[in-house]
């Protein structure tokens, strides 16, 4: 009667779990990932960045998008500014301080989502200072690509001050950033 | 070119701290020892000056290297107060050889998952070691000295070494340590004024916090290149030659000349090569693109 009733539960069990939708995890592609920084310079004119070969995890719910995560991390000896001299000096203590700041991550802990736009909040920890951020995200694009994977694109823009994140680097660099970000992720 | 708020928190306010701190110590009364925790408050004073200006005031426990030297300074000031009020020498010398011990090890903790465990011991308890041995050798000297010429001697050290970090692409830990100089300048007036002893039981403990600190910070950090720091920690310490036997009677000017020649004999190759290398890093960012910033 026990081994009955037990087959039972899992009859029952098996037959359900077709209906429970698993999210979906993608790893962000870093050939074609891009993380710009733009920022002022002088207070004359605008001077641009990025942050080379971005990593991360997109874990996508369709079932329920607000179970979606978005995690994300840059190498800050990954700056390139096209003057090696200059991505020498953001690198050193005047601005990341690279070997002792490592990483720059940004790690989603609310999501919202309207159809292809989200609205992801997440901690942004750079330079030893973790603070809250909120970055509009919207899907671009999803489908197969040609080497046999999925693979869905992505953009968003933020507003940051470095001084919030303790970088105050030296006079003639503005405060305020703005980031440009693009971003591929294959279903892992 | 230094910016106006600059000048206002790497000279203004560190000379105001200074003056303060030196004149607590009553230097009009003459021939007066003004060691103790005075000096070691214009410096710890004005390195937190520097850091709050170049970092913010860091958090605790600090995120940073420079933070937690922020953190050891007060500590640093704290035993000095100590060391100044009991007069109890053993607790003095005990309690700022475990403050110099530990400094490494707590500048370098966030490297401990990037070395190899053999690499991050070798260099924490060494440096450790190392800076111990230099308070220890240069703590008699503050001690015996006196007048202005040994503050004077560690100002134009700390000038150089702010010039070498600075060359070596860190502007802002290059002027964190060339702001030391003002109050050893300070010190040093002092000194001459009250011809007394300026640097012994604090003064001589948070230069060396600070100065071989910094100089730390620079090698792990920035690209401070590392025979010119091995020279400028060296410096100091051949300030001794100025009490070889022979040379007249302590504090005579031979002994103060003797002292002069050996120390800029140390720091010249660091300082030709530091101030060509600023040199040649304003005429790239006069006449050319590879400018920076």
């Amino acid at each position: 009667m026990r081994h009955s009733i037990l087959g039972l539960v899992l009859v029952a069990f098996l037959a359900a779990a077709p209906a429970v939708h698993a999210a979906d995890k993608y790893k962000i592609d870093p050939e074609h990932a891009t993380v710009i920084f733009r920022i002022d310079h002088l207070g004359l004119g605008d001077a641009y960045g990025r942050f080379n070969d971005p990593t991360g995890v997109v874990v996508l719910d369709s079932s329920d998008p607000s179970k979606s995560s978005f995690n994300f991390e840059v190498q800050t000896a990954n700056v390139d500014t096209h003057n090696e001299k200059r991505d020498a000096h953001l690198r050193s203590p005047d601005f990341f301080d690279a070997k002792q700041f490592p990483v720059i991550t940004f790690k989603s802990t609310n999501v919202k989502a309207d159809g292809d736009k989200f609205q992801v909040t997440g901690d942004l920890t750079m330079h030893g200072v973790t603070k809250q951020i909120t970055v509009p995200i919207t899907k671009t694009g999803e489908g197969k690509d040609p080497w046999g994977g999925y693979r869905t694109g992505w953009k968003a823009t933020a507003d940051l001050k470095r001084s919030d994140f303790g970088i105050k680097g030296v006079a003639g660099v503005g405060d305020a950033v703005h980031l440009i970000i693009s971003f591929e992720a294959v279903k892992a | 070119m230094p910016t106006s708020a600059e000048i206002l928190w790497l000279l203004v306010y560190p000379t105001i701290v200074s003056v303060i701190a030196m004149a607590a110590t009553r230097p009009w009364r003459r021939r007066r020892d003004l060691g103790g925790w005075g000096a070691a408050l214009a410096i710890v004073g004005t390195f937190g000056l520097a850091v709050a200006h170049h970092w913010y005031v860091p958090s605790f426990p600090p995120p940073s290297a420079q933070g937690w030297l922020f953190y050891l300074a007060a500590a640093a000031l704290g035993v000095a107060v100590l060391h100044t009020l009991i007069r109890w020498d053993l607790i003095g010398i005990v309690l700022s050889c475990l403050l110099l011990l530990a400094t490494p090890l707590l500048l370098l903790r966030g490297q401990q998952a990037t070395m190899e465990p053999a690499a991050f011991w070798l260099w924490t308890l060494g440096a450790g070691a190392a800076m111990v041995l230099w308070w220890l050798a240069m703590e008699p000297l503050g001690r015996r000295s006196r007048g202005g010429s040994l503050p004077m001697i560690l100002a134009l050290v700390a000038i150089v070494s702010g010039l070498a970090i600075m060359a070596a692409d860190t502007q802002t830990a290059g002027r964190t340590v060339a702001a030391l100089a003002v109050p050893l300048v300070v010190i040093g007036v002092a000194g001459w004024w009250a011809r007394g002893r300026v640097l012994g039981r604090g003064g001589m403990l948070a230069v060396a916090l600070l100065l071989p600190g910094m100089l730390l910070f620079a090698h792990f950090f920035a690209t401070g290149p590392v025979p010119y720091i091995i020279l400028l920690v060296l410096a100091p310490l051949t300030a001794w030659a100025g009490e070889l036997r022979g040379l007249g009677e302590r504090d005579s000017w031979k002994r103060v000349a003797v002292r002069w020649v050996v120390v800029l004999a140390m720091v010249a190759l660091p300082l030709v090569v530091s101030v060509r290398g600023l040199a040649k890093l304003l005429q790239e960012q006069r006449t050319s693109h590879e400018y920076y910033l």
